[in-house]
């Protein structure tokens, strides 16, 4: 168990970190973390990592798997945007909502929409990859991340 | 000019995809080229993002239920390959049952008592109970079992100093023989269990 407690050491915040950018709340997050890290002690065995960064890679893909499978469960919660925030964003002066920042922002975004756009955009996976993990098709994953893209840009304002 | 780019058509370009088209016309197009860097910096921005900690240790959890998993895997693997063993212990433990009911119709001594309860404390060491890992439910009977043997014990210790009669004497004997027993068939029983 002491190499499998190394491992969670050694990852524990960059799967915590991933799961809390696709995850709703911290609490998500933390299940996420601990579901991948069960999964990851599990089959570490029948892991055939080749080359440097194979291991984050793997490690990374289960964790954006968990966190997909929990938003697929909870039926995705649809609601582009978290309705109380957009209302307080809107009654607030025009310059202050365009000072919105970026980490702000991203949190305004649905679930799915914020997923497809940290693991296309941060995490640099593919469409193909992104539809896979998530059941959709390709080009859905590419209209949710030129739609959360167009939320940003708006959110944001020109001077993000 | 054509019209604008859309917002996939501007990313498709950002990424190194889109239409030959698509391309052409970022090229020509200031405006949609600005967008195409703005994309850039937004990605970049993302990227920059802080790394958030987790609140809590997540370690003892993932440990506990990963020895869960480990104890019910080795007890199915272990389950088929047992069957031999399991049903070979069974006989032993039938005709050891048959011997000790032959032995209760007979009338007690304490001399075959004594004996008795020797060659169980020699059967106990030979599954060599300590190097066992327990169900907490095994190891709350055992541990029973064994402070009901040490009561017995001390009984017997206090009986044989005050000069107890013999049949006092041997009623402790049986109490002991007859928990000893019970010990044995708790270990043997987790023994066909684990596959020994």
């Amino acid at each position: 168990m002491d190499a499998l407690e190394q491992v969670y050491r050694a990852y524990e915040g960059t799967v915590y970190s991933l799961a809390r950018r696709i995850c709703r709340s911290a609490e998500d997050a933390e299940d996420v973390m601990q579901e991948t890290f069960f999964e990851v002690c599990r089959s570490i065995g029948s892991f055939r990592g080749e080359g440097p960064g194979s291991l984050t890679a793997w490690i990374k893909r289960v964790t954006s798997s968990k966190a997909l499978m929990r938003l697929r469960r909870e039926k995705y919660r649809e609601t582009d945007e978290l309705v109380e925030d957009g209302d307080a964003v809107a009654r607030r002066d025009p310059d202050v909502a365009l000072t919105l920042d970026l980490e702000e922002a991203l949190g305004r975004l649905s679930e799915r929409s914020r997923a497809v756009v940290w693991l296309h955009d941060v995490e640099g996976y593919t469409h193909e990859d992104i539809a896979d993990l998530m059941g959709m098709t390709v080009s859905f994953s590419k209209s949710q991340l030129a739609r959360a893209h167009a939320r940003l840009k708006s959110w944001l304002g020109k001077e993000q | 000019m054509a019209p604008h780019c859309t917002m996939e058509e501007l990313l498709a370009v950002r990424d190194g995809e889109g239409t030959s088209v698509a391309h052409r016309h970022v090229d020509q197009c200031p405006t949609c080229r600005a967008e195409v860097d703005r994309l850039h910096q937004v990605a970049a921005a993302l990227r920059a993002l802080p790394a958030v900690r987790p609140p809590r240790d997540r370690w003892p959890e993932v440990r506990a239920q990963v020895l869960a998993t480990r104890r019910r895997r080795r007890w199915v693997m272990t389950g088929w390959g047992s069957l031999a063993a399991a049903a070979a212990l069974a006989l032993i433990v039938g005709v050891r049952a048959a011997t000790l009911q032959q032995a209760a119709t007979r009338p007690a001594n304490l001399d075959s008592l004594v004996t008795e309860s020797q060659r169980l404390e020699e059967a106990l060491r030979a599954y060599d109970p300590t190097s066992r890992v327990l169900s907490g439910r095994a190891a709350s009977t055992i541990a029973q079992l064994e402070d009901r043997i040490a009561l017995v014990d001390a009984q017997l210790n206090e009986a044989q100093h005050s000069g107890a009669s013999k049949a006092d004497l041997v009623n402790l004997w049986q109490q002991r023989v007859q928990l000893m027993n019970q010990l044995v068939n708790v270990h043997v029983t987790r023994a066909a269990y684990v596959g020994l």
